[in-house]
């Protein structure tokens, strides 16, 4: 039987390449802490696929930068004597400065532009990627999906058109026929992106396990010192009430991972997320047969090194947000969180 | 040592890559087998090929036989499975949505269909003493009963695959072509635009892009000439921008139209004018604006430089007709 892996990126600058050798070189890292694991190569042993939908963004963010600056140079040079109106050049500024590297216009635009009318083409090609990647393989292969950051709101949107347990439609599968085997929700946003979008939220949408839903295995993991995924940001965390899912449901076909270690500063970071020991033997356990004996186990996990005074500087970072909310307060607390690492 | 014919080495090389090959090792080929068969009906039931329900009934009955006796070792562990088997294969008939075999391997469980009602796998050191599966572990002789069983949904899965994949692809382009081929937006102008199609949005199907695109504070540079100007002054760059407006980008022939102020650095008119704006084909657009009392005409770039290039090429024959015409 053929394993699949499918991934999808988050925010920032990423090639589909680029995401596959990031989770590929975490997951190697992993098992290479397991003397009986270490030459094991992940990619060896799970057909590993990328969707990056990245180009997108940038296609618009490069269209807007281009016509900006030339609207720009033919204002200060062609129009000197003029009486323009002040708010239009304004806009055409922000136009203009869309050219520019900085986290607002590298990472941050990616969910505002995404939170536009551009997230419905972006959510119509991971659909058509993912179901070419489904083409490949045979109908009784595994396919699992693993998703990262703005990644999981995508994924959350794209599987909750695509699937349904009505009558489909003609863009459309059945969650019985066509089901996945198992979902990785890494620092998932879905919540807090579709409370702007007023899309289908995650407690309400097909994209579960369970009877009603689409999903065979679903795998939610946040860390608690992300920034990204604390509790004021609307952190999907559902409760074990028969609210999302049943009880049974739950206790088997869900699993949440809040990790505590914090290997670097960045506890965003997906490597990080993946390397940490109460996640990645789970993770390859899905996959393979991981498992190492108490004391092999014991020395791999501990090799993977919980930093305190980087636990403490975050947990201080933590403490000074002050969130009131609102989608521009969590964007610059994004931000804050960018210029406390570097 | 006998040389191996090289035309056998790529057989087997070639085989070995197909995915059928996990089926050369399936634990339940019989079963496997009869699905295969049971597969091919299924596909020209769904495409009103052949409607000979008998021949399905009649696979179905066979691939249940083959599962059940196959599994017979593993009926003493998992009581429940003879009874799993037989309600897999009676809904086979019934059809879509299938009720496919389930094992989520991490949790330990198998299901028929989507209900709630998992068998939990026995423990794997009772499903190791099994010779009869290779002595293999309960996970592994379930995938291979899983992926046995469900193959018999294989044509017909496929199927819904590749079609949903061609009309999402339509949707796609569709998408693509909103972006690159209609008239680009500003940051307001996908707000705004977002806005009124929310209600296309927010529905849990995929959507094409609307038919239309509302113009809102576009800026552009034109080409405009006002006669009553002073010489020298009469042609001159402008900047536009269009308040409002609304342009059909996909139509058989493109066309929009907004209310336009343009904003020139003339001496002898005032500088803003107001007036409409005509777009054709996303690319064209052409106008009218009032600069007081001052009338003038407009293009865009994209016009003009077609009516260039058409009169250079005008004026290059012209030229050639002369040429001839001397010699």
């Amino acid at each position: 039987m053929e394993k699949v892996l499918i991934l999808i990126h988050g925010m920032g600058k990423h090639t589909a390449e680029s995401f596959k050798k990031e989770i590929i070189t975490a997951l190697n890292n992993a098992l290479s802490r397991y003397h009986s694991y270490s030459s094991i190569k992940f990619e060896e042993k799970v057909h590993v696929y990328s969707v990056s939908y990245d180009h997108i963004f940038e296609e618009q963010r490069k269209k807007m930068a281009s016509s900006g600056n030339s609207l720009k140079e033919f204002i200060n040079n062609g129009l000197n004597n003029a009486n323009i109106l002040n708010y239009i050049e304004d806009l055409n500024d922000i136009e203009a400065d869309m050219g520019n590297n900085d986290f607002i216009h590298t990472h941050a635009l990616d969910v505002i532009f995404y939170l536009t009318i551009i997230g419905e083409r972006v959510r119509s090609y991971v659909a058509q990627e993912f179901l070419g990647i489904k083409k490949k393989y045979s109908t009784t292969s595994e396919f699992h999906i693993l998703a990262h950051s703005l990644g999981t709101a995508v994924i959350h949107d794209t599987l909750n058109k695509l699937y349904t347990k009505e009558e489909t439609t003609d863009t459309q599968l059945n969650i019985s026929d066509h089901s996945i085997d198992s979902l990785w929700m890494i620092a998932n946003v879905s919540d807090m992106i579709t409370s702007i979008s007023k899309l289908t939220n995650p407690y309400d949408s097909i994209v579960k396990p369970g009877g009603d839903g689409c999903v065979n295995k679903f795998n939610n993991v946040f860390h608690e010192l992300d920034p990204i995924t604390l509790k004021i940001f609307r952190r999907f965390d559902p409760p074990d009430n028969n609210s999302w899912i049943t009880k049974d449901d739950y206790k088997l076909l869900y699993k949440k991972y809040k990790t505590t270690k914090v290997n670097k500063l960045n506890t965003h970071d997906v490597m990080g997320y993946l390397e940490d020991p109460d996640v990645c033997f789970d993770f390859f356990n899905h996959f393979f047969k991981f498992c190492p004996d108490q004391n092999e186990k014991s020395i791999g996990d501990s090799a993977f090194k919980d930093l305190f005074d980087e636990a403490n500087r975050l947990k201080e970072f933590i403490n000074s947000i002050n969130f009131m909310g609102g989608f521009k307060e969590y964007i610059q607390t994004i931000n804050k969180f960018i210029d406390f690492l570097r | 040592m006998k040389k191996i014919p090289f035309c056998l080495i790529i057989i087997v090389l070639y085989f070995s890559n197909l995915s059928f090959a996990d089926d050369i090792n399936n634990l339940f080929p019989k079963t496997l087998n009869s699905a295969k068969e049971l597969s091919a009906q299924l596909s020209y039931i769904s495409k009103n090929e052949n409607t000979n329900y008998n021949d399905v009934a009649l696979f179905a009955q066979r691939l249940k036989q083959n599962a059940i006796d196959e599994t017979k070792g593993l009926q003493k562990e998992c009581p429940y499975l003879k009874e799993d088997i037989e309600k897999f294969c009676d809904s086979i008939l019934v059809g879509s949505p299938f009720q496919r075999f389930i094992l989520i391997s991490s949790s330990r469980v198998y299901s028929i269909g989507r209900i709630s009602n998992y068998r939990v796998l026995p423990v794997d050191a009772e499903c190791q003493k099994l010779s009869a599966y290779n002595n293999k572990d309960c996970v592994e002789i379930f995938r291979d009963l899983s992926v046995a069983l469900n193959t018999s949904f294989e044509k017909v899965l496929s199927d819904d695959i590749d079609a949903v994949y061609q009309k999402l692809g339509l949707y796609s382009q569709q998408w693509e072509r909103y972006f690159d081929k209609a008239r680009s937006q500003t940051s307001v102008e996908l707000i705004v635009n977002t806005f009124f199609y929310r209600h296309e949005l927010r529905k849990n199907e995929f959507v094409p892009p609307p038919i239309c695109q509302g113009i809102i504070l576009h800026p552009s540079v034109i080409i405009e000439y006002i006669p009553d100007a002073d010489d020298g002054d009469k042609q001159k760059e402008a900047l536009s921008i269009e308040i409002v407006g609304v342009n059909w980008w996909d139509s058989k022939i493109p066309f929009g139209f907004s209310t336009v102020i343009t904003c020139s650095d003339r001496s002898s008119v005032a500088d803003m004018g107001y007036g409409l704006m005509f777009h054709f084909f996303n690319n064209y657009s052409l106008g009218a604006t009032l600069h007081k009392r001052d009338p003038g005409i407009f293009l865009n770039v994209d016009l003009l430089k077609m009516f260039e290039n058409k009169k250079d090429n005008l004026q290059k024959y012209i030229d050639k007709v002369k040429k001839i015409r001397t010699n």
